[in-house]
């Protein structure tokens, strides 16, 4: 018996999945456990590892599809093993489908002879221009190829395949080089040539990511609906730098960060209405303090939370977050590693930001924006000396919290830093 | 110009061909006193006597019988029928004697009679009296068949049919007698065989004739403003004989084309006119497969609401229109 892989259901919220890449082809061994194919939520991208072992049969679903959640993609089983019935029926009323929907897709016309499906006007066009119809994509709702099709067919570039790869590995379009080959044909030369002279010329459309989108409607959402203020204070941390100095090797040495997130937790703890979410009814105080840590991604930017943090240790906080930022940067992290989050801090100081608006990630309701460190003269019992100073901006909302309030919260925060002692306990 | 109806027309071209010949003359039911049923003849026995204007038995059999008779012994009848419906019965005389007296007396007989007769649906007459019966008669050589689809064409193209020695059957519209046109004063001739590009079109081409035409008009204007779509209309005018080059020219141009009518779908001109088409080089031209609509194979119904949806309707159109050029 074929096993079927299906979409999974990884988070409450999941409807559907992209298929980014199958990791294996049809015909080949798989084993269980193996990863089989990414796949990108509205949320992350992750690796979905083959429950059974045996062949891959047949992929239902490729790459680029989106498909809903618990949906057969794919089919493990023996070699030559008949498909379930359902499996051929679910590919063929897709293949129609998509036919009728799609207007690049070849599916219901085609037949086993490979016979092309065109009409007498594409048919003659094609003959006249001396175009195969095997090299005309068909944009016929029955997958037909059309006069219009051969005449994009033939608009389309003439390139030599090495101009082409050259063309795709430099993100050039082709269309915009004039080619100087026999009938204008686009040489490499050409595509050299016309990247030298400067892609900039035009403006490309970069797709949104399933990521994108997502931070998108949710930084607008957030920002439309909180009324927010920041603040903006600075903490000495001169002594918490030469406290973290003292971490004999950099494997053990914890993170200017892990100190924030453990003076975070600690100030949460105290004061709870900012592990809070903002009702119409009231401020729903968090029972667990789960602080989220922004990490930047190429694509965009995720929030892996470590949950609990007040009752962790520093080396704990800090093996967590590391291990956390790692997976993040991986792609690898479990839906249960970046939601539930209560509060969330962004740190931007790597980059020598020294004050900047963080957006509050909802329903939180504030976050506290991390600036660089920076030298500072300051005058001590007549004497000039050094300290150094690090910026805090905590954006907060404006309908549950109030500036005095967020002014003490911030302090503590300072305060924690300034003196780490105080964060024994 | 000035306008007129279709009825009006059509009594005008009458008229005008009863006053320059002698020998032409109307004969139906009712056409006399009172003014046939439709009100065509109104007023022309007060012009042109009893004689002339001649009422009959309710024999449509009789009707086309004295027709044809009176053609070959020289005179130029008008024969109504009140309803085309019942040309079934008047079939017999038409198939067997006036299509075939010229061919069978190699020439030496010829038979100049008009057979009128309004056809079509939509004034709640039900499934005896609302027929499109054009295609039987097509299938009958000797027979020509014309049909009017606006009040010039259908003084322009009377005036021919009755100069015409041979026999025609000229279906009139129920539901455009009342339509307005400008219509041409004094002599104005449509010839027959000839088709009219009632709009002219890059991405579609519409054939379409009768009273599905102005529907068709409207759908076309639509899809102008509302899809940007280009579509040509061409009326044939006359089935037989057929304005192939036209239809087969325009098709070549657009590449597309619908045919539109209110007859069923089966058996109907459409699938003649899809064919000629197809057969020609006109052929090589065609980016969609040729579609047809037609009314649905069905008794014309006497429930009002049924009545209007089983003939091509504006929307109906405009999809197919749309399917045609996008699909």
């Amino acid at each position: 018996m074929a096993h079927k892989v299906i979409m999974p259901k990884s988070g409450m919220a999941m409807e559907t999945g992209k298929i980014i890449r199958w990791l294996k082809n049809e015909g080949d061994r798989v084993e269980a456990g193996e990863p089989l194919l990414e796949i990108e939520t509205d949320k992350v991208s992750m690796e979905i590892e083959a429950v059974d072992s045996g062949v891959l049969l047949k992929i239902l679903a490729h790459e680029g599809d989106d498909v809903p959640v618990t949906r057969a993609i794919a089919y493990i089983g023996e070699p030559g093993e008949e498909l379930p019935e359902e499996a051929v029926k679910e590919e063929t009323s897709k293949e129609i489908k998509a036919a009728v929907t799609s207007a690049t897709n070849i599916g219901a016309l085609k037949t086993s002879d490979e016979r092309v499906p065109a009409t007498p006007a594409a048919k003659r066009i094609a003959k006249e221009k001396g175009i195969s119809l095997k090299d005309i994509t068909p944009g016929g709702s029955r997958g037909q190829i059309k006069a219009s099709d051969v005449a994009a067919a033939r608009a389309a570039v003439k390139a030599t395949p090495l101009a082409k790869a050259v063309a795709e590995s430099s993100g050039l379009d082709l269309s915009a080089v004039s080619g100087s080959g026999f009938a204008g044909k686009i040489l490499k030369e050409d595509v050299l040539a016309a990247k030298a002279a400067g892609e900039s010329a035009q403006d490309t459309l970069i797709a949104h990511s399933a990521m994108r989108k997502v931070i998108a409607k949710r930084m607008f959402q957030s920002h439309a609906e909180i009324p927010a203020v920041t603040q903006n204070c600075v903490a000495d941390v001169t002594e918490l730098m030469a406290l973290r100095n003292r971490f004999k090797t950099a494997d053990t040495r914890p993170s200017i960060n892990d100190f924030i997130i453990l003076a975070v937790a600690k100030t949460l703890k105290e004061q709870p209405r900012f592990n809070a979410s903002y009702t119409e009814e009231g401020m729903l105080i968090k029972k667990h303090i789960n602080i989220g840590i922004a990490v930047a991604l190429p694509e965009g930017l995720i929030v892996p939370v470590i949950n609990d943090a007040d009752k962790l240790t520093l080396r704990q906080i800090s093996e967590k977050s590391k291990e956390l930022a790692e997976k993040a940067r991986e792609g690898r992290l479990a839906p249960g590693e970046y939601s539930g989050g209560t509060f969330t801090i962004s740190n931007l100081g790597m980059f020598g930001v020294t004050s900047f608006t963080p957006i509050i990630n909802q329903p939180e309701v504030a976050i506290l924006g991390v600036c660089a460190i920076e030298q500072k003269l300051e005058m001590d019992a007549g004497q000039i000396v050094r300290r150094m100073k690090m910026g805090l901006s905590l954006t907060y909302d404006h309908r549950c919290i109030d500036g005095a309030q967020a002014a003490i919260f911030s302090n503590r925060i300072a305060e924690f830093l300034e003196n780490p002692l105080l964060m024994i306990d | 110009m000035r306008e007129l109806t279709y009825a009006q027309a059509i009594r005008e071209a009458m008229c005008h061909e009863m006053r320059r010949d002698e020998n032409v003359f109307l004969m139906g039911e009712d056409v006399g006193v009172y003014g046939g049923a439709f009100g065509v003849s109104v007023g022309m026995i007060e012009e042109f006597g009893p004689e002339r204007v001649r009422d009959t038995p309710i024999s449509e059999a009789v009707i086309a019988g004295a027709a044809a008779g009176a053609a070959v012994t020289g005179m130029r009848p008008i024969a109504e029928i009140m309803f085309s419906d019942f040309i079934t019965i008047s079939m017999d005389q038409l198939v067997n004697q006036a299509a075939k007296i010229r061919y069978m007396f190699g020439g030496k007989a010829k038979v100049p009679m008009v057979l009128r007769a309004p056809a079509g649906s939509g004034t709640g007459a039900a499934a005896q009296h609302s027929q499109s019966p054009e295609a039987w008669y097509c299938n009958v050589p000797g027979l020509k068949v014309v049909i009017p689809s606006t009040p010039a064409d259908a003084k322009g193209l009377l005036i021919s049919a009755i100069r015409d020695d041979n026999p025609v059957l000229f279906l009139e519209q129920k539901l455009l007698y009342r339509t307005k046109g400008d219509v041409p004063e004094g002599e104005y001739t449509v010839p027959l065989g000839k088709a009219a590009v009632h709009r002219e079109g890059s991405d579609a081409t519409v054939i379409t004739y009768g009273r599905m035409l102005p529907m068709c008009m409207q759908a076309a204007e639509q899809l102008e403003k509302e899809e940007g779509i280009s579509v040509e209309i061409v009326d044939p005018r006359t089935l037989v004989p057929l304005d192939k080059e036209t239809v087969i020219n325009s098709a070549k141009k657009t590449g597309r084309v619908l045919i539109v009518h209110e007859a069923c779908q089966t058996g109907g001109f459409g699938g003649e006119l899809a064919a000629v088409i197809a057969d020609s080089d006109a052929f090589f031209y065609l980016d969609a497969p040729i579609m047809r609509y037609g009314g649905m194979d069905v008794p014309i119904p006497y429930c009002p609401e049924l009545e209007r949806n089983v003939v091509p309707v504006l929307e109906n159109t405009k999809k197919k229109i749309i399917q045609l050029v996008r699909g």
